[in-house]
């Protein structure tokens, strides 16, 4: 049997992200919450995760200084898949976290929970393929 | 001139006039010696004993970088305005519209009239600030609502929810659907008032980008019982400049209305031109129709036409003026020819590229 792959949902606001955790769980991902900045770059330091949702506008540290700690690490997050959380009007700031490396990002108020699981998977599959 | 009651506005004391009107007014001499200045003016500048003095030596008004002197101004004959000059007085420049009248009446040879465009575009910003954070938290908010409805959706399905728990759920979605609408609506208005919107344009073959954006909506008229049809153009269309991610707002919105406003059985069709404007796109439907009396007002801003269209009808209006922005945006124009219980036709101009 494979694996299950984990998931790493930093979000803070506890509606959104428990949305996400359950259609996830549903899909058979083994699935880890944050709701802050903090949290979040702990919790991906100290347990190993296939992909991470990445919220931005967060309490204690925002997402992309997360994103720099993730990507500036010379640990194992490094090479961590990250899709960012964004709403409308982040434009400027989507730009910014593809030059630190995020790999793609998911703007919440225009996808269903399910187009996000979605999202997530065609993804991997598109990895699987390289 | 308008009257009320059988007091000519004439009879009213200059002052009381002068002071409700909002504006800051100074009078001048034919020397430029000020004689007169009202209670905004003396808001404005803060200081005594004006009465008397040489304008020019305390005030100056600045135009690009050439300094205006009120001693020139009174030597112009008739009305001097400048929309946008800045306002010289104890080291402060201050953004203003300047209107300086001359009168003949006696020793008074000009009114200067200044009104302070700082405060008005602050007033305006702190609007536009207001409507896009109350956007931002209200759509937050939606997001997790129309998420949760749409997995409630997936357990009735699978759950067998009761017919009736079925449609109270439809319900539920298709007004959290139509509010998203409307928050995005309102985001995009306030971006626009903004001027920060630039278009990302690029060489487009229209009637096959029209056709797509047409065939999505085939689905959702077809479920209303309404036949969408994209014509196919006779002549051979022109390629078009345009922002695709902008001008799909404004196919989809003038679509959203033609089914919204169509009866079941009705149809609306789309046909591509050329004309005189450039190539001519129309949305045309067989619905209810517009009163005469409304279509001046159509494309302003939160406009809905009264309660016989508003039966049935959804949106608060955003919907055409943002078209009109993003159409006149392309240097388009936008119009309507309607006819109450016959239908409207909504059609909309792009000028041909010159490439």
């Amino acid at each position: 049997m494979i694996e299950n792959r984990t998931i790493l949902i930093i979000e803070d606001d506890f509606f959104i992200s428990d949305m996400y955790r359950l259609l996830f769980m549903k899909k058979g991902y083994d699935v880890i919450v944050a709701g802050d900045g903090e949290e979040g770059l702990s919790k991906a330091r100290s347990t190993k995760v296939d992909i991470i949702l990445l919220d931005i506008m967060m309490p204690k540290m925002n997402g992309i200084d997360v994103l720099k700690a993730l990507r500036n690490d010379k640990s194992s997050t490094k090479d961590t898949p990250v899709f960012l959380l964004t709403n409308l009007g982040q434009e400027n700031i989507i730009k910014e976290a593809f030059k630190i490396g995020a790999q793609g990002y998911l703007m919440k108020a225009n996808l269903l929970p399910q187009q996000v699981v979605t999202q997530v998977e065609d993804y991997f599959a598109e990895q699987a393929k390289k | 001139m308008p009257k009320t009651s059988n007091v000519s506005i004439a009879s009213l004391p200059l002052d009381v006039i002068f002071n409700s009107s909002g504006y800051a007014i100074c009078a001048v001499d034919s020397k430029g010696r000020i004689i007169y200045i009202n209670k905004s003016f003396q808001n404005a500048v803060k200081r005594e004993n004006l009465i008397g003095q040489d304008f020019d030596s305390i005030f100056s008004f600045e135009e690009k970088d050439k300094i205006l002197k009120i001693g020139d101004i009174c030597k112009s004959s008739g009305t001097f305005e400048r929309e946008e000059t800045s306002f010289l007085f104890d080291d402060q420049r201050i953004p203003m519209r300047f209107s300086a009248t001359r009168s003949d009446n006696g020793e008074i040879k000009y009114f200067i009239i200044l009104i302070n465009l700082i405060s008005l575009k602050q007033k305006e910003s702190l609007k536009l600030d207001f409507v896009s954070i109350v956007a931002h938290e209200l759509r937050a908010y939606l997001t997790s609502i129309r998420g949760y409805l749409s997995l409630l959706r997936e357990e009735a399905d699978k759950n067998a929810f009761p017919e009736q728990a079925k449609t109270f759920l439809e319900r539920a979605s298709t007004s959290t659907d139509s509010l998203q609408t409307l928050v995005e609506n309102l985001l995009t208005i306030s971006v626009f008032e903004r001027g920060s919107i630039q278009l990302k344009t690029q060489f487009i073959e229209w009637p096959s980008f029209v056709e797509k954006v047409a065939d999505e909506f085939a689905i959702r008229a077809e479920e209303k019982n309404l036949k969408l049809i994209f014509n196919q153009p006779k002549e051979k269309i022109p390629k078009v400049v345009v922002d695709p991610f902008r001008i799909t707002e404004v196919l989809s919105n003038l679509l959203t209305n033609a089914i919204d406003f169509t009866k079941p059985g009705g149809g609306v069709e789309v046909n591509i031109k050329t004309g005189n404007d450039g190539v001519i796109t129309e949305v045309k439907d067989t619905g209810i129709g517009i009163p005469g009396e409304a279509i001046p007002n159509l494309f302003t801003r939160y406009f809905k036409v009264g309660s016989r269209l508003a039966e049935g009808s959804k949106g608060t209006g955003l919907g055409l003026h943002i078209s009109k922005t993003i159409v006149e945006m392309h240097g388009g124009k936008i119009w309507v020819d309607s006819e109450v219980d016959k239908g409207s036709t909504f059609s909309f101009s792009l000028p041909i590229s010159k490439k």
